[in-house]
């Protein structure tokens, strides 16, 4: 009712003030133009041009300047970018407005993007891929902190893939599972040093090594051999100096510092192993 | 159901031309679909703004698009036929009716209808110097030489 109550008294309120004007808007008619439109019509039609033209019809005089103006901050929501900690090439892009994140590969060079599933990502998901998106025979694997019954769930797809595939394993993740914050690819299992009590990766020129750290005793060090592909036990570092934490670790090569292996931090990465699935 | 495509419904335009339409049609245009909710159509609904002119047009685009309906969200076919017959039906205006669409269609609330008039216009200022916009738009350039320059200085990279 009230609808149409407000519609037949806004014309008949029209007729009855612009009764008098109504001729000379008659005559007028012929020289409207597009600026004598409401201003949200204007807006409307300002809103459609790209930045460009629209900076260009705001040379054409104040008026349309005021529109185009005014059409520039358009009601989008601007994206959040994040740059991954680990320095993989990955970004994460966030539009707040779908508070939701997507998950893509993404060259701000060559503006290239490779989709990938969407995933329902938790504040904590871990990501990692085996090797660059562009080759088919990459993997992105992921686990987060926040599980069913604590059970792990992994999950992983390549690039392009429609879907994630989830495995679900009855193991507990270890106590100190907050602390890690890089998954590394490797093929096969690192060596298992019995008594360690955690394990860290690093790399130096291409060379890696890990590093087991002990309770009570210094720690060793291991030397990925590149043909063999087998992990080596060496006595020095040569000079190198190897800082590891959960978060991070470096080396550099420094000759003043003596090459005998400290044991320096206590907190470790603790290495934890799956046994059995349970359903795929 | 049945009953929407039976209905007739007349519609009035300023100067006294009658057009019939299906109820379908006429629900096109929210304000007239308000108007049959509360049951206030029984005579000819008169539009005060539009001409009868530009209601046969208007007329004619609901039409279409409750014929050619696509079936659901996921009938791109559809949608593209849709979209090229609108591109066909705006080709045959001027500004001028464009202008007086623009106006009617957001009077009569037909969100499909303004977009494309709009976006016709919008269309046809892209890669338009200002001074061709000035032309189209009928207005006089009301800047001064250096406030002109000031606004080309700012964003120089679009006038390149």
């Amino acid at each position: 009712m009230g609808s149409r109550r407000n519609w037949k008294l806004g014309s008949s309120k029209n007729k009855k003030k612009t009764k008098k004007k109504k001729k000379t808007k008659r005559a007028k008619r012929k020289n409207q133009t597009f600026l004598d439109l409401p201003s949200d019509l204007l807006q409307l039609i300002i809103s459609l041009l790209p930045l460009k033209d629209n900076i260009r019809a705001s040379t054409v005089c104040k008026k349309l300047q005021e529109a185009c103006v005014s059409g520039r901050v358009v009601d989008k929501t601007p994206w959040l970018i994040y740059f991954s900690k680990i320095d993989d090439g990955s970004y994460e892009l966030y539009d707040p407005s779908m508070q939701k994140k997507q998950l893509l590969f993404f060259n701000p060079f060559t503006r290239d993007r490779i989709p990938v599933p969407s995933l329902g990502m938790a504040y904590d998901q871990r990501m990692a891929f085996s090797c660059a998106p562009t080759s088919t025979s990459c993997l992105l694997f992921t686990v987060s902190n926040v599980t069913l019954n604590n059970y792990i769930t992994v999950k992983t797809c390549s690039p392009n893939a429609k879907e994630w595939t989830s495995y679900v394993f009855r193991e507990r993740l270890p106590p100190n599972y907050n602390n890690i914050e890089q998954i590394v690819f490797a093929n096969g299992r690192p060596p298992r040093h019995p008594g360690s009590n955690g394990c860290f990766m690093t790399e130096h020129q291409g060379k890696m090594f890990l590093v087991y750290m002990y309770n009570h005793m210094n720690p060793t060090v291991l030397k990925l051999d590149d043909t063999s592909l087998e992990w080596t036990e060496i006595k020095t570092l040569g000079g190198l100096t190897i800082y590891a934490s959960a978060l991070c670790s470096e080396s550099r090569a420094e000759q003043n510092q003596p090459s005998v292996l400290h044991h320096g931090i206590k907190k470790v990465l603790e290495a934890w192993i799956v046994k059995e699935e349970e359903e795929d | 159901m049945a009953s929407s495509s039976t209905n007739k419904f007349v519609l009035k335009s300023n100067d006294d031309v009658s057009f019939e339409v299906t109820e379908a049609v006429a629900r096109e245009f929210q304000v007239i679909a308000h108007i049959i909710d509360d049951d206030c159509a029984k005579k000819a609904i008169p539009l005060s703004n539009v001409t009868g002119e530009i209601l046969s047009k208007m007329i004619e685009y609901g039409k279409k698009h409750i014929e050619e309906a696509p079936v659901d969200e996921e009938d791109e076919e559809g949608k593209k036929k849709l979209q090229i017959w609108d591109e066909e039906f705006m080709k045959q205006f001027n500004m001028e009716i464009v202008f007086q669409l623009i106006l009617a269609s957001n009077y009569l609330n037909n969100k499909g209808l303004l977009d494309l008039t709009c976006c016709t216009v919008a269309d046809h200022i892209k890669d338009m110097t200002p001074d061709e916009v000035r032309t189209l738009f009928n207005v006089k350039n009301d800047y001064t030489t250096e406030e002109e320059e000031e606004i080309r200085k700012e964003n120089s990279w679009a006038f390149e």
